[in-house]
């Protein structure tokens, strides 16, 4: 009896190599399948920071665990895309180097080589396998895998009542200021808590009293994420004028002429210097460009107050209560971050 | 089988904390206040300047001088920029003073305010809270933050690494560089600065 007869009775993979296929593709699969939530907006390669900056000073609640739990996985699959996958393969290259003649070495090679390229793409297809099958079995479409094992919109923080001890804020680093990452500055009634970016319109709780003070009412979420985007429109309200010829204006650089009716309100009369009359700033602009007369000047003038700028932002996010009118992505990132 | 998972198990909790132990990021330590305490007066015995203060900060006897809150609680004195003839008031938002670059909007009387002129920044001053924004205007965003440490440094009486202690942020718009804004760029000689392209 030859030698290929022999080989042909072999089976080409026992059973002890089909379960070393088998469970790291199953564990690659089942840690895999929780990854994509996040992926839309993360991604991988994901190196941290597994806690959210930005909440990591506020007791973590459903939404947090979650985010948490994905942001793990991001990483395994991280590590093993970035730092195992490259050993495994030249693992794999150097039996192959070594066993020029030997087949079963060359066999070992070449499994462990298709097993790791098998591994990544599983790993990176498990959310479509397991959302598919999940669709196909409920009946719920296919998001019903995202609510499962996403935050979901749930709050990433417990609210804590007000009485108790609240979280540390944040320190600061001698030399690089508050700015970067908020820091907390209160807790509203609902125990979410006041962020600030900076000074001025960066400050969530002067945002909201601006707001206020024009009749309009924010959340503190709300009031969160406008202090977000001042940072991104106008540097806290320091630059109120970064393109001179629009008719953008104040710490959220809201339009004067479109925009002109959120500037007719009690903040903003009170700024122009004249209470009760609406300042009917599109008389002030054409096309929207200045026409430098004496009611654009005013507009101006009124919406670099803070309190009048607050009340024309609060007036449009009334209107647009996704803050559709702040449409950059730096805007939007704020939006998705902190009006939540 | 078991063995295998077990290995496996335990080869991922390893490269786990490997990982985590790496990559996680490092919180900078904290610096040591400047100084504690309040600021002290020291006799001039007639040198032509005289010494003020924990910041080191040098000044012509009689030069107005004022005490200013630092991020790390201590307080330090330096020249009295608020009264400072550059330096304009913000009408619009009282307690807030442009120490450079303008406020963007004048007043019915012709008035406009600003502080002292200058192309590429503007730094803000918020008395309540004691806290500087500086606003980068203008490419190239290295340039222009050189040039308002300088204009800082100079106003305030204070070296570049005493800059780091005050509480500021240093910002761009989005209009200005996209992605450098809403990031606190830091001054450049402190720690945790970003470095930005020449």
């Amino acid at each position: 009896m030859g030698k290929g007869a022999a080989a042909a009775r072999r089976p080409r993979y026992d059973a002890g190599m089909r379960s070393r296929i088998l469970l790291p593709a199953l564990f690659l699969v089942a840690a895999g399948a929780f990854v994509l939530p996040n992926v839309t907006h993360a991604a991988i390669p994901f190196f941290g920071p597994i806690i959210p900056a930005g909440n990591d000073t506020c007791p973590a609640g459903w939404g947090m665990f979650m985010i948490v739990i994905n942001n793990i996985v991001e990483l395994l699959i991280t590590l093993a895309i970035v730092f195992v996958a490259p050993l495994t393969i030249a693992w794999a290259g150097f039996l192959y180097v070594v066993n020029p003649v030997d087949p079963s070495g060359m066999s070992r090679a070449k499994s462990i080589l298709w097993n790791t390229v098998f591994g990544i793409v599983i790993a990176l297809a498990a959310w479509l396998i397991v959302d598919a099958i999940l669709a196909a079995l409920t009946n719920q479409g296919l998001t019903y895998w995202a609510s499962l094992v996403g935050s979901n919109g749930t709050q990433p923080c417990l609210s804590v009542a007000s009485s108790l001890r609240q979280a540390a804020p944040p320190t600061t680093t001698a030399g690089l200021a508050v700015g970067t990452t908020p820091t907390v500055t209160g807790v509203g009634a609902g125990g979410q808590q006041y962020l600030s970016f900076g000074s001025g319109a960066c400050v969530a709780t002067a945002v909201q009293q601006g707001a206020t003070s024009g009749g309009y009412s924010l959340t503190v979420a709300q009031s969160n994420t406008l202090a977000c985007i001042a940072q991104f429109e106008s540097t806290c309200g320091s630059n109120l004028r970064p393109n001179p010829a629009s008719s953008a204006a104040g710490a959220f650089q809201v339009l004067l002429q479109r925009n002109s009716a959120c500037y007719n309100n009690a903040a903003c009369e009170q700024a122009a210097g004249q209470p009760g009359v609406p300042l009917n700033c599109q008389n002030g602009f054409s096309g929207g460009q200045s026409l430098n007369n004496a009611t654009s000047q005013m507009c101006y003038a009124a919406a670099a107050n803070l309190a009048c700028a607050a009340s024309a932002a609060a007036c449009l996010v009334q209107a647009n209560p996704n803050f559709s009118d702040w449409a950059t992505p730096s805007d939007q990132s704020c939006v998705r971050t902190y009006n939540i | 089988m078991m063995r295998i998972l077990a290995i496996g198990s335990l080869a991922v909790i390893v490269v786990a904390a490997i990982a985590f132990y790496v990559l996680a990021p490092k919180q900078p330590q904290q610096q040591a206040p400047a100084g504690s305490g309040a600021p002290v007066t020291l006799p001039s015995a007639g040198e032509t300047t005289v010494t003020v203060g924990n910041s080191g900060a040098t000044f012509a006897p009689g030069e107005p001088n004022m005490s200013l809150t630092l991020a790390t609680g201590s307080t330090t004195v330096v020249k009295d920029f608020i009264t400072s003839s550059t330096t304009g008031k913000d009408v619009q938002n009282p307690g807030v003073y442009y120490l450079a670059g303008s406020a963007g909007y004048c007043l019915a009387d012709g008035t406009c305010p600003h502080g002292a002129a200058v192309s590429d920044f503007i730094i803000t001053y918020d008395s309540s809270s004691e806290f500087f924004t500086i606003s980068l205007t203008e490419e190239p965003l290295a340039t222009a933050r050189a040039d308002a440490e300088q204009f800082l440094a100079t106003t305030l009486g204070l070296s570049d690494m005493q800059l780091c202690d005050l509480k500021y942020t240093v910002l761009t718009n989005e209009s200005v560089n996209a992605f450098f804004a809403g990031k606190n760029l830091g001054f450049s000689s402190c720690p945790g600065a970003t470095v930005l392209p020449q």
